[in-house]
């Protein structure tokens, strides 16, 4: 479907001619995602990488202009979805009436105050942007385990939000403050101290009355489902260790200087029991800078940087339950501290740490831990990889959740459908010192291959249910009417609440709901396998 | 040297693989004290891919080499003086490297057919050598 | 690249958009965190390398056909090689060997190369050179002081941008080469273009003739070692032509070789140049220089849906580029002071002139280098350098279209300082930037 001439052309008046473009190569660009074979399989459609094609992608440059652009949709009853990095088939269109707003061109820091510790960002700033930015002033930000490529404005406003460094920068959903929010009938909103009429700043995002954060974003964010966010302030922490960032040689071997006082801590629990427990005792002293259960397979991965690295590391495949933590430090007295705690906790838990002793990380592993890039080492098994919802909950809720999905997912590796990681490919981390934890599994397929696509999409939905069946605490990663209508009736039907909510934001539902909530869904029958 | 006989230049196919697992014990001091004494040889054979490893202990020193494994004649014990002989599939392999099936399991699968057995003593010192990869000092 | 290899990695694109930025592990600033300058202009995700990767597939699918419309976005690139180190981080796919294949199959279907760069591969059938200038006036740079060797296993092949547009470059090598002693020679009417702005456009079959031409005349003539200052030339002969026919001759640039002279003691760099300089790294003589290995390893299926390669098969991640060499010499010339810019090495920000780029949108072009000025100006250097006139052409050309204050010099107009020799152009440099 293409856009009319005169409406194109109204576009083109907002933005400038060279920052609209409906040709066919640019929007069937646009319209490929990651794992997008996975949600078309599921909703009945060929397995194929591609969404419905956007009628046109727009290149926005400042919220006037977006606030224009949306305006415009709600006249023209054409849908947008928005997106800046875009990564992952949340940024895709569901409908082919719907146009593209790519907030490339929106990419700048507005503000880093250091002492009351926000800053203030537009769409296309980068984690590892603002970070470098902020490692000027000693500062450091939470960053989206999805890497340092992604926008914290995406992950705090529309996105889910976890993040290897959880423990001590938490979840994007709480580090949002003030947020400059274009609705869905193209008003502005300007959230908390943003939107005050005097003094205006961001450094809180509520207001005296009902906290409209909960609305925006909600636990999951709403991918784009609730109108536009085009500035957002986000709490800033101390970096964790000294800001000198020294890289050596050349890429992909590149040497690190270890800045002083950072360590890492590698630990066989042996047992969920015992990685429960160990688990809440070392966040209970909050000295993590990162804090993680990841399984053997996915160890290995993070210290790896191929899949024929991963062959040396047999001795931490075989680690029953690791639990990998890192302590930095800024001064020589923290660090020993942090390190005393450590050594006090590792004899209190009887573990042993085999960082030094059985296995030494290449500099480098630092390096990424501390720019969150450990991630992206999912993909170096398959090429591919998508977690399952999750769940967010306690320590032994998600473990539980872990250890119920190994006998499903084996059934899959069984079939072939699924890399084997023998059922145990989870990602859980602490946040914020152990007040709650999410756990994933992450799980490799092969996206160029039908049968790993379909079995990989069939697992996925089995998850779902086995969490029900099993009633295995909230989902982490939820969206799109279909999952909330799984899951509402479990959870006091806080999807019938959403449906509010879009509906009195969106009454024209502009704003694409494709991965958020529909307020009229009519439940479509969908030929699956499933 | 015929190409049926050890490829003596590189470590191929499969063998690679076990040689990369084994590296760190290579230069393990723990390892070369606890198998010091011993003078092994195992023929670890996945029978879904090519090359066989040949896995030598000479007293606490470790080498790997690699071997077609096809035709069968090439992997016997006559040609090769092994001690010990396994084979099993790649996955299987994987799962034993990785501490990942007990000794139950392997029996299982040697009752199952799926896994082939020869000198079934002297293979435990080739289990006790994959779990020695785990063992901190 | 094969079109087995071609067909599967372009299902694979994660959409990561990692391909946009340099290394993240270097990134040190906001504004200089951006490795793709099609991007970086164009904006649209289709302008980047993974964008040109799912537009391939696109195209296979049908979803898409050749037209104009993906002319304009294959072909708004400069092959530079960014994407492809900062994916190959830890990925395995080949984002520039997939945009050069897919250049390729638009030639095939009738959709290219531009025409501006047609015109010029025009040129270069009928007098040699892309410029369409005589043929017989290529060498009209060498100095009449200069001493060839005819018998000489050494070739200087200049190359054609050296040879007619910046012949300050090979005056500069040829007096270098003749300061140290070194006896040399050059192809003179037999020298012709490498073919690598043929060979970026996607005409692979014009390429191997232009390929032939030129080993055909230099396995006639017995030569040890051929020398190149143009680091297009360089790249071309170095990486490209092994792929298409086996050669015994040693390829160096001349950063190579005037390294090995100064470190053999016949190049002595003991003049002062007391200039604040900074190096940028071009993508022929960097992360595109690297030789493609042959493997001959073992594919070994671990499990289902995972294979290893035993050994590793090697990977051009662009980590034996020539990046210290030159830097090398830099620090060796007394009072020079060597700064570096952001990107450099590796993860250097392209010029903006290749793989026809300069000809067929020239803006792009003008664009690139202007933003490359830029960053060259924040060192607080006086004077940009290189190795490639190309870079040098372009770099220029956004100097003086920006009024900087910054003055371009060639790595081997700095080294002629150094070993003494002080043509007027020079002296005049010095004044003005001191």
């Amino acid at each position: 479907m293409v856009l009319e001439a005169s409406i194109l052309t109204e576009f083109e008046n907002i933005v400038g001619p060279e920052n609209v473009n409906d040709g066919e190569v640019i929007t069937n660009v646009y319209a490929y995602n990651w794992c997008m074979e996975i949600f078309n399989y599921m909703e009945g459609k060929d397995p194929i990488p591609f969404s419905p094609t956007p009628k046109a992608v727009i290149l926005p440059s400042s919220t006037e202009e977006v606030k224009k652009i949306v305006k415009l949709c709600n006249k023209f009853n054409i849908q947008f979805k928005v997106q800046s990095t875009g990564l992952g088939p949340w940024n895709q269109p569901s409908t082919d009436n719907s146009i593209i707003l790519d907030l490339r061109r929106m990419n700048k820091i507005i503000k880093i105050d250091e002492k009351n510790l926000y800053a203030v960002i537009e769409p296309y700033v980068s984690g590892a942007q603002l970070q470098v930015e902020l490692m000027k002033f000693g500062l450091n930000c939470h960053m989206p385990g999805a890497g340092p490529q992604v926008s914290p404005l995406a992950s705090s406003t529309s996105m889910n939000g976890p993040g290897f460094t959880s423990p001590s920068t938490g979840h994007s959903s709480r580090n949002v403050l003030g947020v400059e929010w274009v609705l869905p009938d193209g008003e502005i909103m300007r959230l908390g101290s943003a939107g005050m009429k005097n003094n205006r700043d961001w450094f809180h995002g509520d207001g005296p009355g009902p906290s409209l954060r909960g609305i925006m974003r909600g636990w999951a964010g709403t991918k784009s489902g609730l109108g536009v966010f085009t500035k957002v302030a986000v709490k800033l922490f101390p970096y964790p260790c000294n800001t000198d960032y020294n890289i050596k040689g050349y890429s992909p071997d590149y040497d690190f200087e270890i800045p002083d006082f950072i360590r890492a801590y590698v630990m066989d629990c042996g047992n969920f029991k015992k990685l429960e427990s160990s688990m809440l005792r070392i966040e209970e002293e909050e000295i993590s800078f990162m804090c993680s259960y990841l399984s053997g397979f996915a160890v290995m991965a993070i210290f790896s940087y191929s899949i024929e690295s991963l062959m040396d590391k047999m001795a931490i495949g075989q680690m029953k339950a690791p639990l990998v933590i890192l302590i930095a430090a800024r001064t020589s007295r923290e660090f020993d501290y942090k390190q005393k705690v450590m050594d006090t906790l590792l004899r209190e838990l009887k573990l042993k740490n085999i960082i030094g002793k059985l296995y030494t990380p290449k500099s480098i592993f630092y390096a990424e831990a501390l720019r969150s890039n450990l991630g992206l080492h999912g993909f170096i098994a398959t090429g591919g990889f998508q977690s399952t919802k999750g769940v967010c909950d306690t320590a032994a809720v998600c473990l539980q959740s872990t250890k119920l999905n190994v006998p499903l997912k084996q059934k899959y590796i069984a079939q072939g459908a699924i890399a084997n990681d023998f059922g145990e490919g989870t990602w859980m981390t602490s946040y914020e010192s152990g007040h709650f934890f999410h756990m994933e599994a992450p799980t490799m397929f092969d996206q160029t291959d039908e049968n790993s696509v379909e079995g990989m999409a069939e697992y996925m939905e089995k998850a779902n249910q086995l969490d029900l069946v099993k009633h295995l605490g909230a989902p982490f990663f939820v969206e799109g009417d279909q999952m909330h209508d799984l899951f509402g009736p479990f959870m006091l039907n806080y999807h019938n609440w959403l449906r509010k909510i879009k509906e009195a934001f969106d009454p024209n539902n502009i704003s694409d709901s494709g991965f958020y909530i529909s307020a009229n869904y009519q439940k479509k029958r969908v030929d699956t396998k499933l | 040297m015929s190409e049926n006989e050890t490829d003596m230049k590189k470590v191929r196919g499969f063998a690679g693989i076990i040689d990369n697992a084994l590296t760190p014990l290579k230069t393990n001091l723990k390892f070369q004290t606890k198998f010091g004494k011993k003078s092994l040889k195992f023929l670890l054979n996945a029978n879904n891919v090519n090359f066989a490893a040949i896995i030598t202990i000479d007293h606490g020193l470790l080498e790997v080499e690699s071997i077609k494994n096809k035709p069968p004649e090439n992997l016997k014990k006559k040609k090769i003086g092994w001690d010990g002989y396994l084979e099993m599939d790649t996955q299987t392999f994987l799962r034993m490297a990785m501490n990942r099936i007990s000794l139950l399991g392997v029996a299982k699968k040697w009752l199952t057919g799926n896994v082939k057995m020869k000198g079934i003593l002297k293979l435990l010192n080739l289990l006790k050598m994959f779990n020695s990869l785990a063992e901190l000092d | 690249m094969k079109e087995e290899e071609y067909q599967q990695m372009i299902k694979r694109c994660l959409r990561c958009s990692i391909c946009k930025w340099i290394p993240q592990l270097q990134i040190k600033s906001q504004k200089y965190a951006t490795i793709c300058p099609s991007i970086d202009k164009y904006n649209y995700h289709a302008y980047s390398g993974g964008g040109r990767i799912i537009l391939a597939l696109a195209l296979e699918m049908g979803r898409i056909k050749p037209s104009e419309e993906v002319r304009d976005v294959v072909y708004k690139c400069t092959e530079c090689g960014g994407c492809a180190v900062s994916c190959k981080f830890l990925n395995t796919l080949e984002p520039l060997e997939i945009i050069m294949k897919l250049r390729e199959k638009l030639v095939d279907a009738g959709y290219g190369p531009m025409p501006q760069q047609q015109r010029y591969i025009e040129a270069i059938e009928k007098v040699n050179n892309p410029y369409n200038e005589p043929h017989d006036k290529r060498f009209d740079w060498l100095p009449d002081d200069i001493k060839l060797d005819p018998h000489s296993k050494i070739l200087y092949f200049v190359g054609c941008t050296s040879s007619y547009r910046r012949k300050e470059m090979a005056r500069a090598t040829a007096r270098i080469l003749s300061s140290a002693g070194v006896s040399f020679n050059i192809l003179g009417e037999n020298e012709y273009c490498c073919g690598s702005p043929v060979l970026r456009t996607g005409d692979v079959k014009k390429f191997q003739q232009f390929l032939n031409k030129n080993l055909d005349i230099i396995d006639s003539k017995e030569i040890d070692t051929i020398l190149f200052s143009c680091a297009g030339c360089y790249d071309t002969f170095k990486v490209d032509y092994p792929l298409y026919r086996d050669y015994n001759f040693r390829v160096l640039h001349t950063v190579e070789f005037f390294d090995e002279l100064i470190q053999k003691g016949t190049l002595k760099l003991t003049n002062e140049v007391p200039l604040t300089v900074t190096y940028h790294d071009p993508c022929h003589l960097g992360r595109n220089a690297e030789r493609y290995e042959e493997w001959d390893g073992d594919v070994v299926e671990l499990m289902p849906l995972i294979s290893i390669d035993v050994p590793p098969k090697p990977k051009r991640t662009g980590a034996k580029g020539i990046y210290s060499t030159p830097r090398n010499i830099l620090s060796k010339i007394p009072g020079l002071e060597l700064v570096e810019m952001e990107r450099i090495k590796e993860y250097s920000y392209c010029c903006g002139a290749g793989a026809g780029v300069k000809s067929a949108f020239p803006e792009f072009a003008l664009h690139t280098a202007k933003t490359r000025i830029e960053e060259a100006e924040v060192t607080g250097a006086s004077i940009v350098t290189s190795a490639c006139p190309f870079c040098s052409t372009n770099l220029q050309d956004a100097i003086r279209e920006s009024n900087s204050n910054l003055k371009f010099l060639d790595i081997s107009e700095i080294i002629l300082m150094s070993i003494g020799v002080v043509p007027e152009k020079l002296k005049k440099i010095m004044a003005e930037v001191t």
